[in-house]
């Protein structure tokens, strides 16, 4: 008997910690920011992961407090039970400037990246990481370095510091934007794992401006920045601004201010050659900023014609809330579960971000999509006249047609994607694999919540000759494939296929030309080390075949200080 | 008159040493270019230096006890470690001069700004290796970053004793780039010999201009470490490990991070390796190409400045690795230097098993090997032609 009190004790304990919300002290953009303001450094609620324990370590994340240069591990945050209003709550003390600040920035922050892409307006389902673990590992002091990453060998978010010119510590696990961009970058590895493959020049970039969109979306789950945003003379410098303490610290105050801007004039024709993937994203994340500008106009407009006064502070507020919290996420991220698995061009992504916005408002009553195609044309990411989007499917042709079976597991969704082959234009004897399968559960802009949607992700290999891009006569592999997005009737709503035609090759042989050129591939394969390059060479095995990969380590380290 | 060149190409296991002989019927001139063997630790036998005593002896006597021109190519081991090791037997000879990269100057690096991270990064990852040893760790360090690692002599910085030695056997120590070079007209090795230098480039910052952090972060880093090791982490103990992560996971983790931290040592020894000076040696209608251990970076720069012409002789740059000397595709150099209707004799001073882990990396690369076997008269390999502490002489 007395087993049984303990055995059901146990398991209110742990029914107790599973709900447990924490509070945490965070900085809601960074020091810089917060010494200027100190509302932007306060406590936050993290309720978006359960378990959270010692470390803090959580479902999703654990922060493990190693410095490799010093060889040091630091005692990780520990929680305490505390009392807040009537509900007991988790919280993790430090004392400021001290490793456990770090470490509790980070995970907090981390935390509200993840639930950004994976909250019912967005992708309404749990996003998986790409390597064989349940837990992203965050390392707050990762390296004495102006550097964060994310690797997904060692399935950690690294984030180094390093000390601006008057000698004072900068750590990157401080700045809200830093991590935002790097759990970002392990978001989107988990949802597509082949976009580090680095054979076309976009897709690199791509993962870099989905870091910086939720460096800026991600600002808005607090409403002290709302209002901080709504207060600046400048319309979202808060925003646009990235990593603004990082950026001092290694340039300055005196012409730069920042790490990154969103604010900036690139047009796509401007970066075509342009190999550097920071410099590349720039186009889509100036695009995006540009959107969330219009779209904040074109609902002020709308707050203009019904309020009786001048605008109020709040009536910007709210504004800014709903361009942000609902047009934002639901135009930008949603459409990552309806992309191609294999690789990204801007013009994809746009086109898909069109698709589906004409999908859900076929009359576009706000406005928004022609501000959308606008801003998309001034930037030069609107497809082409030429661009061709894929035939529709008939329903009435798709054989096999059992939701159930299909959701059963990847084999299930196989035979499905196998017997309808000739709709897909798979050809007929290569051996395409399903690399994922998710069905969501989202909710829409109006609170309705739509039948769930089955995601079915396909891919095959296909060998191109790299010789003539001197690369030793070398085999290059790409991934044509395609993403199929099925009701629970399974009819078809939404076909993203993606093929390597001639055209296409040729472009890809240019791509990897150019980083020959710049001499930012390793063209001999390494095992068992790191390149020092910007994109590894790595052999398959067993085709033998090279697939060209970002080396992430690499991809934000500083350039040009020597 | 005929002149009769001679190269005698020595067995050192894994390294360069080369005895060049000029007889023009009245006198015999000799160049000794390079002379190491791959530092202990390595793999087959690459480290084991017992071959140096006999190659010193036979050099003394086939000089008669006097070298006129003394050449080390850069600062690696495997191409001067047998001088100062040998010291018994060079200090009785005659050392009419001697041959550097500029690299090697002393206050090179108050001229060249530019070049010094590479030095910061070097001394930086000698600290880091080091502290890793002391810590009883260097052996979680992969194998390929600890051979680099002792190639570059960075468990003891005594490469100074070692440039010094050979310093002070001339009363001529000259200092070379392809820009700087007067002087090299004084090359004692008779009349109708000419010395080229081309390559390295004055500024060894050229050679990884387009990578500064990538490469050389690492000093930039480890010197912040070594200097705030104390002042970050004031007050508090640390931890062994974290106490909510598994021991082996955690060691795991470590051995992962390491190796992203180390890949910077590539390109430090890289950096090195196309210090290396490259001299093309002319004598009468004969061109000797030595190349060092110039790696692709030194040859886009050789291509760049229109110095590569076909030779005779060509020693296949850094052990016939594949990424020394390009000979592939786009930007090969192998088929502007070899003449055509294979005329050309190769020297690939290697040995095999001791570099590399995979066909795509092993030293000699078999695909380099192919390659010279199709276009060249002869191919000479030390390792096959003859046995450690040997010579295999080349007759031209």
């Amino acid at each position: 008997m007395a087993k049984t009190v303990s055995r059901r004790a146990r398991a209110s304990t742990r029914l107790k910690q599973l709900n447990y919300r924490a509070r945490a002290r965070i900085y809601l953009k960074d020091p810089l920011e917060a010494e200027r303001n100190p509302r932007l450094y306060g406590n936050v609620v993290v309720s978006r992961d359960s378990l959270i324990t010692t470390g803090p370590t959580s479902s999703r994340f654990i922060v493990i407090d190693y410095d490799p240069q010093t060889d040091r591990v630091e005692r990780p945050a520990r929680s305490k039970l505390v009392t807040a209003g009537t509900e007991k709550m988790l919280e993790f003390p430090y004392r400021r400037g001290s490793p456990q600040e770090a470490q509790v920035n980070a995970w907090a922050t981390a935390i509200d990246t993840l639930d950004l892409f994976q909250q019912a307006l967005a992708l309404g389902r749990e996003v998986p990481w790409a390597f064989e673990g349940s837990r992203l590992r965050i390392l707050p002091h990762a390296s004495c370095e102006p550097n964060a990453f994310y690797n997904r060998d060692t399935r950690a978010l690294h984030f180094g510091y390093f000390y601006d010119a008057k000698g004072r510590i900068i750590k990157t696990s401080l700045s809200h934007d830093v991590i935002a961009h790097e759990t970002a970058h392990a978001v989107l590895d988990g949802l597509r794992p082949f976009y580090l493959d680095a054979h076309e020049p976009d897709t690199g970039a791509f993962h870099e401006f989905i870091g910086d969109l939720a460096a800026m979306l991600s600002l808005f789950r607090d409403s002290r920045t709302v209002v901080e945003v709504a207060q600046g003379d400048n319309f979202g410098d808060l925003v646009s601004s990235l990593a603004p303490q990082v950026g001092a610290g290694l340039y300055g105050k005196a012409d730069r201010n920042f790490l990154r801007s969103a604010r900036n004039t690139l047009t796509y024709g401007e970066v075509r050659d342009v190999v550097e993937v920071h410099k590349r994203s720039q186009v889509l994340t100036g695009f995006a900023f540009d959107v969330f500008e219009a779209i904040y106009h074109l609902r002020l407009e709308e707050r203009k014609r019904k309020a009786k006064g001048p605008l109020t502070r709040r009536d910007r507020v709210a504004a800014l809330l709903v361009a942000a919290r609902r047009n934002m996420v639901r135009l930008f991220v949603r459409p990552l579960d309806f992309l191609p698995p294999g690789s990204i061009t801007f013009y994809e992504y746009v086109d898909v971000l069109l698709r589906l916005d004409e999908r859900q408002y076929p009359n576009d009553p706000l406005g928004y999509r022609r501000e959308i195609r606008r801003v998309a044309r001034a930037r030069g990411v609107l497809p082409p006249s030429s661009w061709k989007r894929p035939p529709e499917i008939s329903n009435r042709d798709l054989l096999l047609r059992d939701i159930n079976q299909i959701r059963s597991s990847r084999v299930g969704a196989y035979r499905f994607i196998n017997a309808n082959r000739p709709l897909l234009g798979i050809p007929e004897h290569v051996d395409f694999r399903v690399v994922a399968l998710a069905k969501n559960l989202r909710e829409s802009d109006d609170g309705v919540i739509p039948p769930p949607e089955t995601f079915i992700q396909y891919v095959w290999d296909q060998y191109v000759d790299a010789a003539p891009a001197g690369m030793k006569d070398e085999c290059l592999v790409l991934r044509p494939g395609g993403t199929l997005v099925v009701d629970d009737n399974v009819n078809v709503q939404f076909w993203t296929p993606q093929f390597y035609d001639e055209p296409r090759v040729t472009q890809v042989m240019g791509h990897v030309q150019r980083l020959l050129g710049v001499r930012e591939v390793d063209t001999v394969p390494r095992r068992h080390t790191r390149s020092d390059r910007l994109v590894e060479a790595l052999r398959e095995q067993p085709s033998g075949a090279l697939a060209l990969r970002l080396n992430t380590s690499l991809m934000h380290r500083e350039r040009g200080r020597s | 008159m005929s002149v009769r060149v001679t190269v005698r190409a020595y067995n050192v296991r894994f390294g360069d040493c080369m005895l060049l002989s000029i007889d023009n019927g009245t006198a015999e001139r000799h160049a000794l270019i390079d002379f190491g063997n791959a530092p202990a630790g390595v793999k087959r036998e690459g480290g084991r230096n017992d071959v140096f005593e006999p190659i010193a002896r036979n050099i003394r006597t086939r000089t008669k006890g006097v070298i006129d021109l003394l050449v080390m190519s850069h600062e690696h081991l495997d191409h001067m470690e047998g001088f100062r090791d040998q010291r018994a037997v060079f200090d009785g000879m005659t050392v009419r001069q001697v041959w550097m990269p500029l690299m090697s100057r002393p206050g090179y690096y108050d001229e060249f700004t530019k070049a010094r991270p590479q030095k910061a990064a070097l001394i930086a990852l000698a600290a880091f290796v080091e502290r890793w040893k002391q810590a009883n760790r260097f052996r979680l360090v992969p194998e390929p970053i600890q051979t680099v690692v002792a190639n570059n002599n960075l468990f003891d910085l005594s490469n100074v004793e070692r440039i010094d030695y050979l310093r002070s056997l001339a009363k001529t120590t000259r200092y070379f780039s392809r820009s700087r070079n007067t002087g090299s007209a004084q090359h004692g090795l008779g009349a109708g010999v000419k010395v080229d230098v081309l390559a390295p480039e004055s500024d060894a910052s050229v050679y990884y201009g387009r990578l500064p952090d990538h490469a050389f972060g690492l000093g930039e880093r480890l010197s912040h470490a070594a200097s705030t090791m104390h002042g970050r982490h004031r007050g508090g103990r640390a931890l062994r490990r974290p106490p909510h992560m598994p021991a082996d996971e955690f060691d795991r983790l470590k051995d992962e991070i390491a190796e992203i931290d180390m890949s910077s040592v590539f390109a430090i020894d890289k950096a090195a390796n196309n210090t290396s000076l490259v001299l093309r040696i002319t004598v009468g209608d004969k061109v000797l190409l030595f190349a060092g251990d110039a790696e692709e970076e030194s040859w886009a720069q050789m291509v760049k400045r229109k110095a590569i012409t076909p030779v005779d002789f060509l020693k296949i740059a850094h052990h016939g690795s594949i990424n020394g000397m390009p000979f592939k595709g786009q930007g090969s150099v192998l088929d502007a230097l070899v003449r055509t209707n294979k005329r050309t004799t190769a020297l690939v001073s290697t040995c095999r098993g001791v570099y590399g882990e995979s066909k795509d990396t092993e030293i000699p690369s078999h695909e380099l090997l192919d390659a010279l076997k199709q276009r060249c008269k002869r191919v000479v390999i030390t390792e096959d032609t003859a046995a450690p502490g040997d010579y295999i002489d080349i007759t031209l």
